[in-house]
């Protein structure tokens, strides 16, 4: 996990990370700021149709179409990505790797070197988690469970629950045992109290660079595609395959068996009863194309 | 070497840490000192910078290294050279906190190396140079510090992609530079080491009053997480072309557990002259210092000289000629390997092929006023 640090860099530094050659008169830079809060000394984004007084010693990162007449101004194609590239590389310290002594990790569990697991979390056997991942507090991580590097697992995520799977027997329930994999690709997010589950056999897969927000459910046997992003408190019911760079909205919830197809976008709050097909859009209740 | 030649627009850069060293030195000792006078020449502008003389050269040697993949495409490795066997040089960025006056990359242009180019060099390291017998890699620039992450992402890609490698060295003056940069996105690169990967950092301090408190904390976290710590020094005209400061240098980086490795004579560059002794004098210091008596034979350096086709340590039999101000040097360097391990090398126009395959070099002197 990464923390913000004092520095004091030149603005030309900045520019020349950039691959802008610097004009002009240089000065000091101690972080970031907002349009809100601009001031000399700080560095800020200004978006596209964004306005902005000049500052003196204030350094804008803007487009290059921008309308800004500052002095101390950085014009590039994308901005915002170089804005935030710039923070995390000159602002940002990345803290050491730290195993708790709270934890409980099964001594038959993996880990490989630069992983981090905060207090209380409960890493059981047959679990092996790759070189730098974060693995925040309270977390559980059981079953057979294999995640990638550099993957951040937020407070009190669960990885490998049982799956919600019985039979009606008459007079009760009989519970399927969930006896499959669940495999986590690299730069993974998962986030706080979202829960993975176990599949019935086979495997549970999340490719890597998916991004999972908070509150989230992920059932038995989903296969998530690279690059997926699903918002906060959407829930994925079992055995659904999203397709990679899709979007799922916040709330979102998806029936079991279905097939979100790549690059398509799920609404916000939609109830999907049926596939969604590569490219599509669709939101509502029960979901249709938009 | 990987940069564009600048034209000898090398702007003035000191860090804001720096600025108050030295402004605290000139109260401290006076700015007629010894220690003032190291600082300031090595940092601020000096008009003899901008004078005419022999040292013309705006650029080091060429050795980015073209590669053939395996799609036969050429691949031109951008920020790498390789001079040597088992060694390559990575730039992962040209910036620096501050601007060394007398710095060989000085008027390159500046660039940093995307991720993606980073990953190809890792690569590289672990195909072609893994049936070349290359093992070990300085990472240097610029300033690789001033880009932790970055860093981070080549090392991974190392560990990942080139397993022969087994010795990182990582070339940096941030630590006297601005050592408030430096935290722990660069101390937990040096806790990747293992007993199949060892760091080194590799730094350079010129004059004793170089060592502030807070290098030596730096230096202190470096060897706490088991890294060796060495310095390769310049003779600079001015800075430490005397006895009295040699011998306190060396004593003081033993002090601090920081090994000792070149002590290079000042390069033939534009902009330089007023830094360059000759090279004889050099010896004579050399000579000097580890006989007078006040030194350990641990604290002593090599004398050595970056010449076109890489580093030359003086040895008796390796000046073979003098002549209009240069020096001719025999080296070791055999041309039919070089090619071997970069086919797109080409000799410069300042060296030669003698009868047993072996490089001799022109090395421009330097005047001694």
């Amino acid at each position: 996990m990464k923390e913000l640090c004092k520095r004091e860099i030149y603005a030309s530094e900045i520019s020349e990370y950039l691959g802008v050659k610097w004009m002009g008169n240089d000065f000091f830079v101690t972080g970031p700021t907002s349009l809100n809060s601009a001031e000399a000394g700080k560095f800020v984004l200004l978006n596209e149709n964004e306005v902005l007084d000049n500052i003196s010693e204030l350094l804008v990162i803007t487009g290059l179409e921008s309308n800004y007449r500052g002095s101390a101004v950085i014009r590039v194609k994308q901005p915002e990505m170089a804005f935030y590239s710039v923070i995390n590389e000159f602002f940002m310290d990345v803290k050491p790797p730290q195993i708790d002594g709270t934890a409980h990790i099964s001594p038959s569990a993996k880990l490989s070197r630069g992983v981090s697991v905060g207090r209380n979390s409960i890493i059981e056997s047959e679990v092996k988690v790759d070189a730098n991942t974060y693995i925040g507090s309270g977390v559980i991580i059981r079953g057979n469970v294999h995640i990638g590097k550099n993957c951040i697992i937020k407070d009190n995520a669960v990885i490998g629950s049982e799956g919600y799977h019985f039979i009606d027997d008459g007079a009760s329930y009989l519970e399927k045992p969930c006896l499959g994999s669940i495999h986590i690709g690299d730069h993974v997010l998962i986030g706080s109290n979202t829960s993975i589950e176990l599949p019935l056999f086979d495997e549970t897969r999340i490719e890597s660079h998916v991004k999972i927000d908070d509150l989230a459910n992920i059932g038995s046997n989903c296969k998530i595609g690279s690059k997926v992003l699903i918002a906060a408190s959407s829930i994925l019911c079992h055995k659904i395959t999203v397709g990679r760079n899709s979007f799922i909205g916040a709330g979102a919830v998806i029936r079991d068996g279905l097939n979100i197809g790549e690059h398509s976008t799920i609404g916000i709050g939609a109830v999907v009863l049926g596939n969604v097909e590569n490219n599509k859009r669709v939101a509502g209740n029960p979901a249709h194309e938009i | 070497m990987a940069g564009i030649s600048r034209n000898g627009d090398f702007p003035e850069k000191v860090s804001k840490f720096l600025k108050e060293k030295i402004d605290s030195v000139a109260v401290t000792y006076g700015m007629d000192s010894q220690e003032y006078r190291a600082l300031a020449l090595q940092y601020l502008k000096h008009p003899e910078e901008g004078q005419k003389s022999e040292e013309n050269n705006n650029r080091h040697w060429e050795a980015d290294l073209q590669v053939d993949t395996v799609d036969e495409n050429t691949l031109i490795l951008h920020g790498m050279e390789r001079l040597y066997n088992k060694s390559i040089v990575v730039e992962p960025t040209m910036i620096c906190s501050a601007h060394c006056r007398y710095c060989l990359r000085g008027n390159y242009d500046i660039f940093t190396l995307s991720e993606e180019e980073l990953l190809n060099i890792a690569k590289y390291c672990g195909t072609v140079g893994a049936h070349s017998g290359l093992e070990e890699i300085l990472i240097t620039g610029g300033d690789p510090l001033i880009v932790p992450q970055r860093l981070d992402y080549f090392i991974e890609s190392l560990i990942e992609h080139a397993s022969n490698i087994k010795i990182i060295r990582i070339a940096t003056r941030l630590i006297t530079h601005d050592p408030g940069r430096i935290g722990d996105s660069f101390y937990n690169i040096l806790r990747k080491k293992s007993d199949e990967l060892r760091f080194e950092v590799a730094t350079q301090i010129n004059h004793a009053v170089e060592l502030f408190p807070e290098t030596i904390e730096v230096i202190r976290k470096i060897k706490e997480l088991g890294a060796a710590i060495y310095s390769q020094n310049v003779l600079l005209k001015g800075v430490n072309d005397d006895i009295e400061s040699l011998i306190t240098l060396y004593n003081a980086m033993r002090k601090y557990d920081i090994e000792p490795h070149y002590l290079f004579h000042c390069v033939p560059m534009k902009g330089m002259h007023h830094f360059r002794t000759s090279v004889e004098k050099g010896l004579y210091l050399v000579k000097e210092m580890v006989n007078s008596g006040r030194m350990s034979g641990r604290s002593k350096p090599m004398y050595a000289l970056m010449t076109d086709v890489g580093k030359v340590t003086l040895y008796e039999g390796t000046i073979i000629g003098k002549k209009d101000g240069h020096l001719e040097l025999k080296t070791n360097y055999s041309y039919e390997d070089r090619m071997k391990w970069n086919p797109s090398w080409k000799l410069p126009s300042t060296a030669y092929v003698d009868d047993s395959g072996n490089i001799v070099i022109r090395y421009l002197d330097g005047i001694d006023e």
